[in-house]
């Protein structure tokens, strides 16, 4: 499947403009998830086309993207990332969505000295390969949840107790352990800790052993599927522990579309919300890349849209200050890795500056809550637009 | 036959020399479709000519994988001696799995081996967290020492492959073969005139479970990263016997054939029809099934003998 998005200038573009691939899961089981990310580059493509394209010394070269599925499949995506270089020859790539597609297609990247930015992979293990052309604007997964936990350290009455389950793939499992490890940080006690299978059919019995341990919170590893099954049966089985925190899914709109009335109260990790004091001088503030993609998409973008296009930035900001004009030679590519390392820049969606192994440094974690059908910023205090609602009341009140 | 001969070998040839030509998508294509050729034989040998039904030949791909893992990336050792430990250690679990479960037939053999697979799946992604030791990697997957030659496991394959096509001419004709092909239309006939069926299905089990082995390691170390839900995937099982069934059963080229045209045509669709494509293949294979239910190559034979209703 192949998608183009191109600017006003299509046919020439096809000729002169910047060729970017993008092997993402549109379908399978973070297939919702990775559309997000496919609507983010486009976001951001035709947003940069409105312009004129990418300025190289003076002119401007179109931005035409290649989506192909990776059917939410590791060796589908090694596959996929090796056609967009050898077969589509495109000039550059963005990432997809998912740390084990990712895992898989960075090593045909690396191989072929393609430079991979990905907005929304960042299991730990990514960056501990010693690759040069993996980069991420997120941060690492277990750091990511900090403030999912952090949150209920400013609740009253403070819960004592935890509980923390998660599907047993790479990034859902290292959530629970980041938990884990800020839950024992902050002098929570773990009462429950399980991972169980992505495919898992019946969460009612999982949530039922949770709920005979009655803790005071609930933490899960999660991608937007599992979040959405986990509420249904905590709602099915009537557990209402006090508070709720998911590691992804809330933030996707599909959640509160389809759970309606139930999503309220469920805080969430992000990185990003349209509040936070971050800009650049394309999209503008935070708040106006909230607002120019609501217009476009009817809502706004998730903190994972946000890292993408953060990324296609950034790799857009070394090719114009380095200078490099389509088509792009294998030197360009090792200069535009080398230049990426020496970025220290503000965008709309925060800072980016990447450490040696490929992360963005010191992207703080927030904690968002579904407050009236919205996710709300409520921590870290100082950037919260409304404070957490606490304690999340039993479902027969609601 | 010396048209066949011929054609045999100019194919050989032209297989041989495609790297030199062709790099890049095409050749991971190529290698993708010769490891699924060869899965899919791996498959027929037993569930094809004897008709025991394995829905876990899954397992040995995985136990394959995380050998090749423990030896390159743990003990770093070279991919030879993983690819050899691969193929030691899954043909003597399967000699130690299949003789009790063989026993069994029909659906209670299909329902073990299906049990087997999951289970281990399981254990590789517990074992960590049970155990206390940092061995498997769980569900944060393993890696693997990075090669970046794409002819490399295209000549793996192809000799991996090359290796279970001869071991299937060779069994069709041989004491074995007609062993698994007696197995299938009547076990206890067969067994009445002499047949040594138990020895012939545990030979037919461990001879593919070995292959399958290597299969699971040399992906493993091609796609550098592996997760339990990922080798050991029941996919990867229905796969093979779509594959075969399509290719036709109990026959050398069948699953070859089988196999070749499901992953090529699920590419070409794929490319074109994103969200239905899956449709489209599955039309496909219930069209063949109607129509030509002894396969691709056995439906241009005139058809291999019918085998017995219960098998």
């Amino acid at each position: 499947m192949t998608l183009t998005v191109t600017g006003p200038c299509a046919l020439w573009a096809a000729e002169k403009g910047f060729k970017i691939g993008v092997s993402v899961a549109l379908t399978g089981i973070v297939g919702a998830d990775g559309r997000l990310v496919k609507d983010a580059y486009t976001f951001w493509a035709e947003t940069v086309n409105s312009r004129g394209g990418i300025e190289v010394k003076g002119k401007k070269y179109p931005v035409d993207l290649v989506f192909l599925d990776d059917k939410s499949t590791p060796a589908v995506s090694a596959k996929l990332i090796e056609k967009l270089i050898t077969d589509d020859k495109v000039d550059l790539l963005l990432g997809g969505f998912g740390s084990e597609q990712v895992f898989a297609g960075s090593a045909v990247a690396e191989k072929y000295k393609y430079p991979l930015i990905s907005g929304a992979a960042s299991s730990n293990k990514l960056f501990e390969r010693g690759f040069k052309y993996y980069f991420s604007t997120l941060g690492r997964a277990t750091e990511e949840v900090r403030g999912c936990v952090e949150v209920f350290t400013s609740v009253e009455p403070r819960p004592r107790t935890i509980a923390i389950v998660g599907a047993n793939i790479l990034f859902t499992s290292l959530a629970c352990e980041g938990f884990r490890k800020y839950a024992k940080e902050h002098g929570f006690d773990v009462v429950h800790y399980e991972l169980f299978p992505i495919d898992l059919q019946d969460y009612n019995s999982m949530l039922l052993k949770v709920k005979e341990k009655n803790p005071d919170v609930l933490l899960v590893g999660s991608h937007m599927l599992v979040a959405m099954k986990v509420v249904k049966a905590m709602k099915e089985i009537d557990f209402a522990p006090r508070g709720v925190a998911f590691s992804y899914g809330p933030t996707v709109p599909k959640f509160v579309e389809e759970l309606g009335k139930d999503a309220e109260y469920v805080i969430a990790a992000s990185e990003w919300t349209p509040n936070l004091p971050y800009k650049d001088d394309i999209f503008g503030t935070a708040a106006d890349l909230n607002r120019k993609y609501k217009e476009r998409f009817g809502r706004q973008p998730d903190f994972v849209e946000a890292a993408s296009i953060g990324g296609a930035v950034a790799q857009q900001k070394v090719i114009e200050k380095l200078g490099l004009a389509p088509p792009l030679r294998e030197e360009d590519r090792v200069a535009l890795m080398k230049g990426l390392y020496e970025i220290d820049m503000m965008t709309s969606f925060g800072r980016i500056h990447f450490d040696q192994t490929g992360a963005n440094v010191d992207h703080p974690p927030v904690a968002v809550q579904i407050q009236k059908g919205k996710p709300v910023n409520v921590y870290p205090a100082d950037a919260a637009e409304a404070p957490p609602l606490y304690p999340m009341p039993p479902w027969k009140k609601r | 036959m010396n048209l066949r001969i011929v054609i045999g070998l100019t194919s050989c040839a032209a297989l041989i020399a495609l790297p030199l030509f062709f790099g890049g998508y095409a050749i991971r294509l190529a290698t993708l479709t010769i490891m699924w050729v060869g899965l899919a034989t791996c498959w027929n040998l037993l569930s094809g000519y004897a008709r025991y039904i394995d829905f876990g030949s899954v397992v040995y791909f995985g136990i394959g994988s995380y050998i090749a893992f423990l030896v390159m990336a743990r003990l770093e050792q070279s991919f030879w001696v993983a690819l050899i430990l691969a193929a030691v250690a899954s043909g003597l679990i399967a000699l130690a799995i299949g003789i009790p479960t063989l026993r069994l037939k029909g659906a209670y053999f299909a329902i073990a081996t299906f049990a087997f697979a999951e289970a281990l799946k399981q254990v590789a992604l517990e074992w960590d967290n049970l155990t206390g030791m940092s061995l498997l990697g769980g569900s944060h997957g393993a890696t693997f020492p990075i090669n970046t030659s794409s002819a490399f496991f295209y000549y793996v394959f192809l000799a991996l492959t090359a290796g279970i096509l001869t071991i299937t001419i060779l069994t069709e004709r041989s004491a074995f073969g007609y062993a698994l092909k007696a197995i299938a239309q009547d076990e206890d006939a067969a067994e009445g005139v002499g047949v040594n069926t138990a020895r012939a299905k545990a030979q037919a089990y461990a001879i593919s479970a070995s292959f399958l082995g290597m299969y699971g390691a040399t992906e493993s170390y091609w796609l550098t990263y592996i997760t339990p839900s990922s080798v050991f995937d029941v996919h990867i099982t229905i796969q093979m016997v779509i594959m075969t069934l399509l290719g036709g059963m109990g026959t050398v080229l069948g699953p070859a054939v089988g196999a070749a045209f499901l992953y090529l045509v699920s590419e070409m669709l794929w490319a074109r029809f994103l969200y239905v494509y899956m449709a489209m293949v599955g039309l496909i294979i219930i069209g063949v099934i109607l129509f030509m239910p002894q396969g691709i190559v056995g439906s241009l034979r005139g058809g291999f003998p019918k085998p017995h209703k219960e098998a």
